[in-house]
C-alpha cells in the first residue's frame, strides 16, 4: 500500500528534478514569486541561475514560457495556484496545445499547476484542482503524481517528449515520500474498487486501511491523458459490487464522471464518481469543500452498496 | 486624437531614400512587387473560390516587412493572422503557402490552419495560433531561449490593446531582449477605426517602457532607416500607418485606399532608377507570383 522508500519527499523530488533540468537539458523554471516566500513549497532550487521571475502578468507570462520552448529551451512554468490556470490557459491551449497538430513542430512545455485544500487556509480562490478542464482540450497531456518515484517518471516523460505536459499536483504530497501502490482483494469477490485521483489517492489509502467488513481494491490513477486501464484493472472491477472513481477536483463533469462512464462501459459495473461538491470552498473549516475524506468515502461506498 | 495624423506623409524623415544603398531600394522593391502580385493572385482564386475561405491579405501593406526583411538577416519572424507579406519577404516557401491556403495537404499546416496560422519553422518564421496578439509574448519567450538571435515580431493595431500584449512589451524592456516590435497599424480593428477605440499611442507606451519607439507612415526608405537605427539598441517599436486594401477576412473592398504605397514608391524610384528597369521588376514579379499560383491550383483541379 503506502510504502516510504524514498529518501527524499516530493517537494525536495521536484526541485532536484528542476536543477537538473536546468543543469543539463537546457531548462528553465518560469513563474511568478519564485524566488521568495518558500521557494513554492521548497519545490523551486534555490538559486538565480535558470530561474526567470515573471511580471504579475498571468497571460503574457504563459506565452512567455510557450516562446521559451519554441526557442529550444526546456521550460517549467509554475503556476502556484490552480484557480491561476483561469487566466495561464489561453497560450497553453491555443499554442503550445496546438503546435504539433497545427504547425508540425513540438512545443515542449512542462506546467506545474498547484491544487491545495481551502483549509489550509487558502479559500475560494486560491484552494481547488481544475486539471479536468485541460482533458477536455487537445494536444496536452495531463497527468497527477503524487509520490516521489512518480514524478521521476513523469519528468522522464516530459524530457522523451516535446510536447506540452500539465502536471496536477497538490499541496498534500509535497511533505510526503510515500510510494503508493494498488491494492488488488485476493478474495472471488468484493465490494467496490475504488479508482483514485490526485490527492484523493491518500483518502482512499486510508479509507482502504479503515474499511472493516468492506473488502476493496484500489486502483491509483497518474495519468489523466492519456488515460488507460491495464486488463488486470477491468478484471477486478468486474469482481466488485460497484466501482468509485474519486478525485480532489469537482465531481459535475469532471475527470471522476468521464472516468466512471468509461470504466463502466469497459466492465458492465456499475461505476460512481465522487469529488468536490458544486459549491466554492470557504476560508473557514467549516465551509470546507475539499478532498474527500476516509470516512466519506466509506460512508458513500457503503451507501451504493446498500442503494443497489 | 489628431484625426490628421494618419497621412502617407505621417512623421517622415524627408530625402531619406537618398541615403538608402541603391541595392537595398531594389530588393525592397521586388519583395513590394513579389507580395503585391501574390496576394493578387490569390484574391482573384479567392473570389472564384478556390482557396480555403479565411483569407487576410497583405495587399495594400507590403512596404512594412518588404522593408523590415532588409534590415534583419535570418532572424525569427513572429506575424500575426495576416502574415502573407512577412512570411513572403523573410523567404518563406511560396508553394506551401498556396498549397495551405488551398487546404491541400502539402501546405506548411497540411491543409488545416489556412491563412492565419502559416509558418515555415526552418526558417525560423513561427506560426500564428490564431488568437490576436498573442505572437507577442511568445516572441518575448523566444528571445529569451535564443538571446543571441534577433527577433522581429509583428502585430495591428488592434492587437497593440491586447493586456498580455502591453505585458510582453513591458517585460522585452526589463530583459533588454532583442526585438524589434513592428506595429503594423491599419487603423482598423476588422472595420473599427482606433478614434472609436482608444487616446494613447503604442509607441508612447513604448517608450515610457524604456525602449526606442517612433510611429511613421508606411515609407519603405523610413521604415529601413529607422530599422537599421533601432537594431543597434533593442528591443524597440516602429508604430507604422499602413492601408488594408482588402477586407479584414476575404477579398473584397470597401473603399479606395487612403494612399496607395506601391504607387507611391514607385513614383519615387523613376529618381534613382530607369522607368524600364522598374517595369521589368514588376513584370518578372507578376509572372513568378502568376506561374506560382496558378501551378499550384492545376494541382487543386486533378486533386
Amino acid at each position: 500500500m503506502g510504502k516510504k522508500n524514498s529518501s527524499k519527499t516530493v517537494a525536495e523530488t521536484i526541485s532536484e528534478l528542476s536543477k537538473n533540468l536546468i543543469d543539463k537539458h537546457n531548462g528553465v523554471i518560469i513563474g511568478q514569486c519564485l524566488t521568495a516566500v518558500g521557494w513554492v513549497q521548497n519545490t523551486v532550487p534555490k538559486q538565480k541561475r535558470g530561474i526567470y521571475e515573471l511580471q504579475m502578468t498571468d497571460i503574457s507570462g504563459a506565452g512567455i514560457a510557450v516562446g521559451c520552448a519554441l526557442g529550444g529551451s526546456r521550460p517549467v512554468l509554475v503556476i502556484r495556484f490552480q484557480s491561476f490556470l483561469w487566466l495561464n490557459s489561453s497560450p497553453i491551449v491555443m499554442h503550445a496545445g496546438i503546435a504539433k497538430e497545427i504547425f508540425g513542430y513540438g512545443c515542449p512545455i512542462l506546467i506545474r499547476a498547484i491544487a491545495s485544500e481551502s483549509a489550509d487556509g487558502q479559500g475560494p480562490l486560491h484552494a481547488n484542482n481544475y486539471h479536468s478542464i485541460f482533458l477536455n482540450v487537445p494536444g496536452i497531456s495531463v497527468c497527477a503524481p503524487m509520490t516521489p518515484n512518480e514524478y521521476r517518471k513523469v519528468w522522464d516523460h516530459y524530457l522523451k517528449h516535446d510536447t506540452p505536459l500539465l502536471v496536477s499536483e497538490h499541496r498534500n504530497s509535497y511533505k510526503s515520500s510515500l510510494e503508493i501502490k494498488n491494492i488488488y482483494n485476493k478474495s472471488k469477490s468484493t465490494d467496490a474498487t475504488i479508482f483514485a485521483i490526485s490527492s484523493a489517492r491518500f483518502s482512499a489509502m486510508a479509507a482502504c486501511k479503515e474499511a472493516e467488513n468492506l473488502k476493496l481494491n484500489l486502483i491509483n490513477i497518474v495519468w489523466l491523458n492519456p488515460l488507460k486501464f491495464n486488463k488486470k484493472d477491468i478484471e477486478t472491477l468486474k469482481k466488485s459490487k460497484i466501482g468509485l472513481v474519486i478525485d480532489a477536483s469537482y465531481e459535475y463533469c469532471g475527470v471522476t464522471e468521464s472516468v466512471a462512464y468509461k470504466l463502466q462501459l469497459l466492465s458492465k459495473v456499475p461505476v460512481y464518481a465522487m469529488g468536490l461538491k458544486n459549491n466554492l470552498p470557504g476560508v473557514n473549516k467549516i465551509n470546507e469543500n475539499g478532498t474527500p475524506t476516509a470516512k466519506e468515502i466509506l460512508d458513500k461506498i457503503r451507501f451504493l452498496i446498500k442503494k443497489k | 486624437m489628431n484625426k490628421l495624423s494618419r497621412s502617407e506623409n505621417y512623421n517622415l524623415l524627408k530625402n531619406i531614400e537618398k541615403k538608402i544603398p541603391k541595392e537595398i531600394t531594389l530588393n525592397i522593391f521586388k519583395k513590394m512587387s513579389k507580395i503585391k502580385f501574390f496576394e493578387e493572385e490569390i484574391r482573384d482564386a479567392h473570389k472564384n473560390k478556390l482557396t480555403t475561405p479565411l483569407i487576410y491579405l497583405s495587399l495594400g501593406q507590403e512596404s512594412v516587412s518588404a522593408s523590415i526583411s532588409e534590415v534583419f538577416k535570418k532572424p525569427f519572424v513572429l506575424a500575426q493572422h495576416r502574415g502573407h507579406g512577412p512570411y513572403l519577404s523573410f523567404g518563406g516557401d511560396p508553394i506551401k503557402l498556396v498549397d495551405e491556403l488551398l487546404g491541400l495537404k502539402s501546405g506548411c499546416c497540411e491543409g488545416k490552419g489556412g491563412s492565419p496560422m502559416i509558418h515555415d519553422f526552418k526558417k525560423k518564421i513561427i506560426g500564428h495560433c490564431g488568437l490576436v496578439g498573442d505572437q507577442v509574448p511568445v516572441a518575448v519567450g523566444i528571445s529569451l531561449a535564443k538571446k543571441n538571435d534577433f527577433i522581429v515580431c509583428f502585430f495591428g493595431d488592434g492587437a497593440a490593446e491586447e493586456d498580455y500584449v502591453l505585458a510582453a512589451l513591458g517585460y522585452a524592456a526589463t530583459r533588454k531582449l532583442k526585438i524589434l516590435f513592428i506595429c503594423d497599424d491599419n487603423n482598423l480593428s476588422v472595420l473599427t477605426p482606433i478614434n472609436d477605440r482608444r487616446t494613447w499611442e503604442i509607441s508612447n507606451i513604448a517608450k515610457s517602457f524604456g525602449m526606442n519607439a517612433v510611429d511613421i507612415a508606411d515609407d519603405p526608405w523610413n521604415i529601413y532607416y529607422w530599422g537599421k537605427k533601432f537594431k543597434k539598441n533593442l528591443p524597440a517599436l516602429i508604430n507604422i500607418r499602413t492601408c488594408r486594401d482588402t477586407w479584414h477576412v476575404g477579398s473584397g473592398r470597401d473603399k479606395n485606399l487612403e494612399w496607395n504605397r506601391f504607387e507611391i514608391t514607385k513614383n519615387k524610384l523613376k529618381n534613382f532608377f530607369s522607368e524600364s528597369l522598374i517595369n521589368k521588376i514588376e513584370r518578372k514579379e507578376k509572372n513568378w507570383a502568376k506561374k506560382t499560383v496558378q501551378k499550384q491550383l492545376l494541382r487543386l483541379s486533378v486533386n
